[in-house]
């Protein structure tokens, strides 16, 4: 599961990049542009909280066994 | 420009021990933790501002460009050869440390400067974030030229933001600097949107042909960084961009702050982390900037100096409003971007004063404190013109605690090689002492008369100043430890069974 989130994560932040990219290059229009980075940021908030500064299962297994 | 958050970021764990000690071998850091920590906390509200004044200021390509990679390059350098080598050698904070040279007085003093800095920046960046809540809202937003609050709406804008940064400041610390580190990748790749969508503009609007990195190079040249500047405005030259890049975080590399984050470094070379926030932070992000404001420019047809002086003395010089320019350039995300930007670096910058405060009257409750710290910072932030007149204040800030890098570096690595006492207060049992007080006022009375009749630009009279500073310090120190020894002996004389040390504990 957090590799499949961390996937994800990732993927938004390529889009975050692409997208204004694929504007430059005239392949995407500037509406579209704004409303799909508007979607990738809210998947960035929605999906990074849910695995970044938690610690990975394995960890979380180790710790408790201590 | 970033604030000293690195604290509360990638090292968070350890940061609340040690505070008199110096950081054992266990708690030690890897490279890893200073380059997430750099790299995000120096992309801030605040470089949503930088960028369009170095337009205003009239900075050309060339200078903008080569400017930023220099300047920032040598503050690279001031952290890995000032900062981190004392930083990794004696391990304590830069408070204790200061103490130990300069006595827990100075420290309080020390505070109150500091936090009364952190208040300043603190409410640029709400000035920042309040920009796009005027966009939602649709109140006039303040002009270039307004010093003080223009409408009701922004005055009820900058409270509201300011309020809840406080709040949570007070409160939910622990939250925003969670939610500060899952911004910051995407935030720094916003700006770099914001980049490449003015460019996309730029090719637009000059029906540029853009085939080769050289037809990039010109379109810079002859519609972005025209080199044309704004009446009112600092003029900057090559110089001017590379003392700014340089000293922008001098309080962090030259004035040492940033002893209390390196103390936690393995190795002193993992300072060289600092270019990734300098890179992204105060390259990128200011580039990108001043790219989004460089084209309201070119929108407005003040291409040439005949037409910006034209528009300056008709008052029609487009506002360097961060909100707006970013809803412009990317819609929502970009709004949301200014927002968090300018509340993520705030409100470690409002605790942060805080603390700095509350070492000063310890006895109120650090909630109150920054209560307290947090509603002056947002009477500052309705005052528009901290935030129109960055630059300069930046440069003041940097300015107001070198002297005391210059202290602690001299102290360090000079004052033994000259036979003298190095951490002279601890040793003399002192609260204050004269050497240390005295190199802090007396240079920046320096530097201030300088600028004031000397002609001397703020942005550049720091590197004076240093060497000033250092001087003093040892002339001071010479001076204050031969009489200390010549008291200490001649009470030893004078009693010879008599104990050395309750003679320098008068």
């Amino acid at each position: 599961m957090r590799t499949i989130l961390q996937t994800l994560s990732i993927s938004m932040l390529v889009l975050t990049v692409l997208l204004p990219s694929l504007y430059l290059f005239d392949a995407l229009g500037e509406v579209a542009m704004k409303w799909a980075l508007l979607f990738v940021t809210l998947v960035w908030f929605a999906v990074t909280p849910l695995w970044m500064g938690r610690q990975p299962p394995a960890n979380r297994h180790e710790h408790r066994s201590r | 420009m970033g604030t000293t958050s690195h604290e509360t970021q990638a090292t968070s764990a350890p940061r609340s021990e040690y505070e008199r000690q110096p950081v054992p071998d266990e708690a030690r850091l890897g490279f890893k933790n200073f380059l997430g920590m750099y790299a995000g906390e120096h992309t801030a509200g605040t470089e949503l501002m930088i960028g369009p004044l170095f337009v205003l200021a009239g900075v050309s390509a060339f200078d903008v460009v080569v400017g930023l990679l220099v300047g920032n390059a040598l503050a690279v350098l001031s952290w890995l050869f000032l900062t981190a080598p004392i930083g990794t050698r004696a391990r304590l904070t830069l408070y204790y440390h200061l103490e130990k040279i300069a006595g827990r007085y100075t420290v309080i003093l020390y505070n109150l400067a500091n936090g009364l800095a952190f208040c300043f920046l603190a409410g640029a960046m709400i000035t920042v974030s309040a920009t796009a809540v005027g966009v939602w809202f649709g109140f006039p937003l303040p002009t270039l030229a307004d010093m003080t609050p223009n409408s009701i709406g922004w005055v009820l804008s900058v409270l509201g933001v300011g309020l809840m940064i406080t709040l949570v400041a007070a409160y939910g610390y622990r939250f925003v600097s969670w939610f500060a580190n899952i911004a910051a990748p995407w935030m720094v790749l916003i700006f770099l949107g914001f980049g490449i969508v003015s460019l996309k503009w730029f090719i637009d609007a000059t029906g540029t042909s853009v085939a080769s990195t050289g037809d990039l190079w010109q379109l810079a040249e002859t519609a972005i960084w025209t080199g044309v500047h704004v009446p009112g405005q600092p003029d900057f030259t090559i110089w001017h961009v590379i003392f700014f890049a340089w000293f922008a975080n001098m309080a962090m590399h030259i004035g040492m702050s940033d002893l209390s984050v390196l103390r936690f470094a393995r190795k002193s070379w993992y300072s060289i982390a600092s270019a990734a926030g300098m890179y992204v932070g105060h390259f990128m992000a200011w580039l990108a900037a001043s790219m989004l404001f460089a084209f309201q420019m070119y929108d407005a047809g003040l291409g040439s100096e005949a037409a910006v002086i034209a528009a300056a003395e008709a008052g029609r010089i487009p506002d360097p409003l961060p909100g707006p320019l970013a809803d412009q350039a990317l819609g929502v995300a970009g709004l949301i971007c200014v927002i968090i930007a300018g509340w993520t670096t705030a409100n470690p910058t409002i605790y942060r004063a805080g603390l700095a405060f509350q070492a000063v009257i310890p006895r109120v409750s650090r909630f109150h404190v920054t209560i307290g710290t947090g509603l002056l910072t947002t009477f500052v932030a309705m005052f528009p013109g901290v935030a129109m007149q960055l630059l300069g204040f930046v440069a003041l800030y940097g300015l107001l605690l070198m002297p005391i890098g210059a202290v602690i570096v001299i102290d360090y690595w000079v004052l033994p090689r000259l036979g003298m006492q190095r951490f002279y207060a601890e040793h003399a049992g002192h609260r204050l002492t004269m050497p240390a007080l005295g190199t802090w006022l007396i240079t920046l009375a320096i530097c201030l008369v300088l600028v004031r009749f000397a002609d001397i630009e703020i942005f550049f009279v720091a590197l004076s100043g240093w060497f000033i500073a250092a001087t003093l310090f040892i002339g001071l120190s010479f001076l204050a430890q031969r009489r200390q020894a010549t008291h200490v002996a001649m009470t030893t004389t004078a009693a010879p069974n008599g104990s050395a040390t309750t003679a320098t504990r008068e």
